[in-house]
């Protein structure tokens, strides 16, 4: 670069066309130049910023183009030599003081580069600046090549000086960013003589002056004729009546293609180099001598229109072409291929086209942010904040425009610089939407700080993000008025300071890489009113590396495959394969982030996995059902995919649907900030959205998978129960590839769920059709067995054939009370005894007073159940308080609802009995005392507090057991001192290790989804056993039993929700009926509900930082995602935002 | 020697393909023969597509009409195939087989064209191809950097240019930072021999 600065006439050097123009104006002996960075004029800035580090020329980067100018127009008033230079629509900012500088004029020379961009290569707009030569009355010139814009830019400071005028050197891109040879003239010295000569009448153009300095200008233009006629600039090339006008680039490919097609002798060529005032006699010489001219120029008809309106004062009666569809196009730059047909047509020459390969469309390459930019990580905060949310992103110009396309899409709107904080105040008018202005630090100096105030005053609402990296980094990393890299001679301006100059009280700077703080620092502005600014401060990395010589952090992070895609549980595979939800991955890594205690700059410690926990709700429910997923499935609409993860897990949905006790919810972190999620609300909903084709269809799939499967195995087990747990050790059995027969006493499938649970709570209709599909699959049932009566577990082994058994003969024994007679008394009967004869046999009486003894599910039932067969009360009596009460809160509401009495703290101590049938009960008020084993107050009879209850029913529900008869003739189980039969607690493996337990009989299992658990785990236990552990499935969808210690994450600020309750019938209406009365939850309770969800746990279908971060540096590569090491810079923002803290540092090679 | 020797390069931002472009033309001016170079700067950075020209002998302007580049160099295989329009049936071809995978193609979870069926479709058109993973190579020379000093060292290495090899190698070798100079002049002379190494077999057959 240096070279250009030394006097070397006749020396050879392969330019930019950019340093062409400053050899050009060094040349002509320039002092003071002054630019804004905008391409493609950078290089002439950086040039002479490069160049006045190391001579005596000066040289500004000014705040905005306006500034440029005026700082030039300043020095060249005062004699100095200068040059401004400027992108096309830098103009549009230097507009003002451009057109009334035409009127006072300049004392020394003044160049204004004006660097036009058709085809917008990297602009937002194509405007021809050729017009801003008209408007403001100044001369304009315009080369064709590097080459050229040397020697036009030393022409240009000539025609200043002699005219007094600033004058305008328009290029386009294809000139700037193109590299000819030139030739070095000899250099000007520079003559640093300054001086202000004052002159009121010329330079304070108030109306009185500026009327006098009018007629001054337009006497001005003859004379700029005249003068640039006599640079000889323009020429008229070859011979011939067919002739062709042109200019700039348009120049080049008209000599090429006049070539290709060998008619440039046989053409005439005007070369235009003076744009403004045009070169009249040469363009009538053209009008006179030519048949038909077609001129030639990239974006408007500006010279044709002058050449026609010329052609017409002259009376010139040549065919003149230009614009059109057939000729030359109005739009994007021209090319040789672009104007060939239109050549080939003026001179009739048929065109070939050349043999053109057939390339497919392929995947686009837009340029990104960089790897490591500190602008993504700022927009994933905002992001990871409003997603969601009706949100409006105004951007404006700079690197982080490259914000627009997904995954970041920050940017909805921009226009110029500094339109970001203005079209975001006035988008806010009268509009409930959110506001977020980004401005690049750079960009805010330039223009974003009149908006601001103009945001302050008129009490505006947004929030302005400025993206302050440090340096203007899309133009190739310039300086700005707030650098730390100042020199000497400059001031570093504290931005800081500017934004509260601007009236901003709410004003907080951040370090976006500090996520933890950042997303907290952006999500109380987001949610505040006025005007809110926040500084994101972290340097442009490439300007760390380039210009600051920084070294980086020695640090590069690589993928942990491990633990990347990883859901913690026990399948090997690629997590569930269902659609992944982009705002639920940014959500769960919201949680992480919030959450995280680690640095992720530091190395963990060799086998110390910083692996994320699973979900509180999926870890405690006993199937281990993926909640969080089939919540975030629900909330974007993919209901058929929700209940397919819940499948996954278990079978049965549309049961545990109605009947599950929701441990989930007992544990969902959301009761931490309000009332836990409806889960089971939202997986009712799913599974009852299904219609009967899809469950058929689906049904089809299952049973042509265990078909399949039965080639690798085929061994036949039975299965002893047909209740939950029966039902899904044989479906897990089935789909392994056994062939499963299931033993049931009754004459229907269902266990306690036909037996027990009445049908206003559980419809038969939905119990048969679940277990019927189960049984489609391929399972053999045999109703009607007794074991002990019919079969005995010996004789499945040993004379049947079967080389298992799943035990899951449930407990449909009810403990009785313990009282005196309470077997010979007409009127007590155990609850299980009385459901069942309700439910199987259609018993319809009842008594008329009913007492129900007890403080569980069986109890509330029985209760009811008297209700509707016409009982005149029912009353429960508990001997704890509600508290200790194990029916959950909403069977309570219930039971109540329909007029069910509870007595707490009460206890039976005697039964009354007349003629052998009981007409009452003694009983005696309890006081809480010390916790039993069960963690619950010990009731403790009150002394004297005895007193009689009148009733003619009495229902103990205290409880149940498996009916222990059966084995006394059968193979030896081994059973604990209290009789319970002993199974391995990981898959129910009994003593015998042929036999395996499942459900109730386990003594473990009480509820629907603890005896599907069991029945999945038993089969699971039995493929073990029969084929080996090496050889057996994993247990699909069961988190690793060494996973504990699950931890609450809590995202920070949650929008407060309550609970959604589905619509239901009134107890009055329903307790007379064994119709069912709870709807579900609706669709848009549904969409509300999973909204709440707080999205915890770890998932193994994140794509996160692909989906919603989309750092270069990482790509994926056969479903594995990957960092690419060259591009990593090491900032550890990606090892941050993984919600599977799957992303770890090494150092770098 | 042609009248004109007309060379099309394309890169993805960051790989060095400008600097490509500029030694070519430097090289061509110590020459002494007229050139013009095309670049695009700015938004085709950043991970973009970045297209230059090298316009060697009696040319006006930066753009190689469709067709017309006698020599298309590729750092990027399907960058490669996009601007095969470039060329005709008897170019020459020199294109780098490690591909790039835009992030676009990561996130929609599209594959990506295989480098070896890129390389074969490219062949379909224009038979004269000479395609090996320059990243790999860079590496094992000691700095991925140096893809452009190899690809360069392949094209004066067929002979195609009519810039000497010798001149060509000072050229790049001045405009590297020093501490880069061995490496590069390794990766430069490897190019070199891979060049003339597929001249000679393109003589023989």
């Amino acid at each position: 670069m240096m070279q250009l600065l030394e006097d070397q006439p006749g020396h050879k050097e392969l330019l930019l066309g950019n340093e062409g123009i400053v050899r050009g104006a060094l040349e002509a002996g320039v002092e003071v130049t002054t630019a804004y960075p905008g391409t493609p004029s950078s290089e002439i800035a950086d040039t002479f910023y490069g160049l006045s580090q190391r001579s005596d020329l000066y040289f500004e980067y000014s705040t905005n183009e306006k500034v440029a100018l005026e700082v030039a127009a300043g020095a060249a008033i005062a004699g100095i030599r200068s040059l401004c230079s400027m992108k096309h629509v830098g103009l549009n900012v230097a507009a003002d003081p451009l057109n009334t500088l035409s009127y006072t004029g300049v004392k020394a020379g003044l160049v204004i580069i004006t660097a036009d961009d058709p085809s917008m290569h990297s602009s937002q707009n194509e405007q021809d600046n050729r017009w801003y030569a008209k408007l403001s009355l100044l001369p304009m010139l315009e080369p064709s090549d590097p080459t050229e814009a040397q020697e036009v830019t030393r022409a240009a400071f000539e025609l200043s000086e002699e005219l007094e005028l600033p004058v305008l050197l328009r290029t386009t891109t294809r000139v700037n960013h193109s590299r000819g040879v030139c030739t070095y003239m000899d250099m000007t010295p520079r003559r640093f003589e300054g001086h202000f000569e004052k002159d009121f009448m010329r330079w304070v153009p108030v109306p009185l002056v500026a009327r006098g300095l009018r007629p001054v200008l337009l006497s001005k233009q003859e004379k700029a004729y005249e003068a640039m006629r006599k640079l000889n600039l323009d020429r008229i090339e070859g011979q011939g009546t067919t002739g062709i006008i042109t200019s700039g680039v348009a120049y080049a490919y008209v000599k090429e293609v006049l070539d290709e097609l060998d008619v440039a002798e046989s053409t005439q060529v005007l070369k235009i180099t003076s744009i403004h005032p045009l070169p009249r006699y040469l363009i009538e010489e053209m009008l006179t001598s030519c048949k038909e001219i077609l001129v030639v120029e990239e974006l408007e008809p500006y010279l044709e229109t002058d050449v026609k309106a010329i052609a017409q004062e002259i009376g010139a009666q040549c065919v003149i072409r230009g614009k059109g569809e057939e000729w030359i196009p109005r739009m994007y730059e021209l090319s040789g291929d672009r104007i060939r047909p239109a050549l080939a047509r003026l001179h009739d020459i048929p065109v070939e086209a050349p043999c053109k390969p057939d390339v497919p469309p392929l995947p686009p390459r837009p340029p990104l942010l960089c790897a490591g930019c500190t602008h993504r990580t700022t927009y994933y905060a905002v992001k990871s904040v409003a997603d969601g949310k009706d949100t409006y992103y105004a951007s404006d110009i700079g690197c982080y425009t490259l914000g627009l396309l997904p995954p970041l899409a920050t940017t909805d709107s921009f226009l110029c610089m500094g339109s970001s904080v203005t079209q975001a105040c006035g988008a806010s008018i009268n509009n409930q939407q959110k506001h977020v202005a980004f401005i690049g630090d750079s960009t805010f100096f330039h223009s974003g700080i009149t908006g601001l105030v103009n945001a302050v005053h008129n009490k505006h609402n947004l929030l302005l993000v400025i993206l302050d990296n440090s340096t203007t980094a899309m133009t190739g990393h310039q300086p700005l008025p707030a650098s730390d890299l100042v020199e000497e001679k400059q001031y570093s301006v504290d931005l800081e300071q500017v934004v509260r100059g601007c009236g901003v009280e709410d004003l907080h700077v951040i370090n976006p890489e500090n996520l933890k703080d950042t997303i907290g620092i952006i999500q109380d502005a987001y949610n505040r009113s006025g005007v809110r600014v926040i500084v994101s401060r972290q340097p442009c990395p490439l300007f760390n590396r380039r210009i600051m010589k920084d070294k980086g952090t020695g640090i590069t992070y690589v993928v942990d495959q491990d633990r990347c895609k990883y859901c913690g549980k026990t399948c090997d595979h690629d997590g569930c394969g269902l659609p992944i939800i982009p705002t639920d991955e940014i959500g769960r890594g919201r949680v992480k982030i919030l959450n995280a205690d680690v640095d992720p700059w530091s190395f963990p410690a060799k086998g110390e996995a910083r692996k994320q926990p699973p979900a509180p709700c999926t870890h405690t429910c006993p199937a281990n059902i993926c909640v969080t997923g089939y919540i975030a499935l629900a909330r974007s609409g993919h209901y058929k995919e929700a209940l397919e993860l819940i499948r996954q897990s278990v079978p049965l949905p549309r049961i545990l649907g109605r009947i599950c006790h929701r441990p989930c919810e007992g544990q969902c972190v959301r009761s931490d900030y309000d009332q836990a999620i409806s889960i089971n609300g939202i997986k009712r909903f799913v599974s009852e959205r299904e219609t009967e084709e899809e469950f058929a269809a689906y049904l089809d799939q299952m049973r042509t998978r265990a078909q399949e499967a039965r080639q690798d195995r085929g061994q036949r087990v039975a299965v002893i129960g047909a209740g939950p747990g029966g039902i899904a050790a044989a479906w897990e059995l089935n789909q392994r590839g056994y062939a499963v027969t299931i033993y049931d006493r009754e004459r229907e499938p269902g266990g306690m769920l036909m037996c027990g649970l009445p049908a206003h709570r559980m419809p038969r209709e939905l119990v048969r059709k679940e277990i019927n599909g189960v049984l489609s699959t391929g399972i053999e049932l045999k109703m009607e067995q007794s074991l002990g009566r019919d079969f005995t577990i010996k004789s499945l082994l040993e004379s049947d054939g079967y080389e298992a058994v799943c035990l899951a003969i449930g407990a449909h024994q009810g403990l009785k009370l313990g009282l005196d007679n309470e077997d010979a008394t007409d009127g007590v009967e155990e609850a299980l005894r009385f459901l069942h004869d309700v439910n199987v046999d259609g018993r319809s009486d009842c008594g008329r007073n009913v007492i129900v003894v007890g403080g569980g599910d069986a109890a509330s039932d029985a209760a009811r159940v008297a209700l509707r067969l016409g009982a005149e009360s029912a009353r429960i009596l508990y001997r704890r308080s509600e508290q200790e009460m194990p029916m959950d809160e909403e069977e309570l509401r219930e039971t109540l609802d329909e007029g069910v009495e509870i007595e707490y703290l009460t206890q039976p101590i005697g039964l009354i009995a007349k003629n052998g049938k009981v007409v009452g009960l003694q009983c005696v008020r309890n006081e809480l005392g010390e916790p039993d084993e069960s963690g619950r107050r010990r009731p403790v009879a009150i002394a004297g507090s005895e007193f009689e209850i009148q009733c003619d029913h009495v229902i103990p529900a205290i409880g149940q057991t498996h009916d222990l008869v059966p084995f006394k003739e059968d193979i030896n189980l081994k059973r604990s001192a209290k009789g319970v039969l002993e199974s391995q607690p990981e898959t129910g493996q009994t003593s015998d290790p042929r036999v395996f337990a499942a459900g109730d009989v386990t003594g473990e299992g009480w509820t629907v989804i603890d005896a599907i658990a069991q029945g999945q785990r038993a089969a699971w236990g039995i493929d073990r056993f029969l084929v080996g552990e090496e050889q057996a499935l994993p247990l699909n969808s069961q988190i690793h039993s060494d996973i504990r210690d699950i931890p609450r994450y809590h995202p920070g600020d949650v929008t407060p929700g309550d609970r959604a309750h589905p619509e239901e019938r009134s107890g009055q209406e329903r307790n007379r009926d064994f119709d069912e009365f709870n709807f579900g939850l609706s669709e848009d309770q549904v969409l509300a509900e999973s909204e709440r969800c707080l999205s915890c746990g770890q998932c193994a279908r994140c794509n996160n930082c692909i989906d919603n971060f989309g750092c270069p540096a990482i790509y994926k590569m056969n479903g594995k995602v990957h960092i690419d090491e060259v591009l990593c810079t090491g900032c550890g923002v990606c090892a941050q935002i993984c919600p599977n803290d799957a992303i770890v540092p090494v150092e770098a090679s | 020697m042609a009248e004109k020797t007309e060379i099309f390069i394309t890169g993805v931002g960051g790989q060095g393909s400008l600097s490509a472009s500029t030694f070519l033309g430097q090289a061509a001016t110590q020459a002494g023969l007229k050139v013009l170079v095309g670049e695009i700067h700015g938004m085709a950075q950043r991970g973009g597509i970045v297209e230059s020209t090298v316009r060697i002998g009696n040319v006006y302007g930066p753009i190689i009409p469709d067709g017309q580049a006698d020599v298309l160099v590729g750092f990027e295989p399907v960058e490669t195939w996009r601007a095969l329009a470039k060329v005709s049936p008897n170019s020459l071809i020199i294109t780098n087989t490690h591909p790039l995978v835009p992030a676009g193609v990561s996130m929609k979870g599209d594959p990506y064209p295989d480098p070896d069926e890129v390389v074969e479709r490219i062949r379909d058109f224009c038979s004269n191809v000479i395609a090996f993973d320059a990243t790999v190579l860079a590496k094992e020379i000691g700095n991925v950097q140096t893809v452009n000093a190899i690809l360069l060292g392949t094209v004066v290495g067929t002979g195609v240019l009519p810039i000497k090899e010798d001149l060509l190698r000072e050229v790049v070798l001045a405009g590297v930072p020093p501490k880069a100079v061995d490496v590069n002049r390794a990766a430069f002379d490897r190019g070199v021999s891979i060049g003339q190494k597929e001249n000679m077999r393109e003589t023989v057959s």
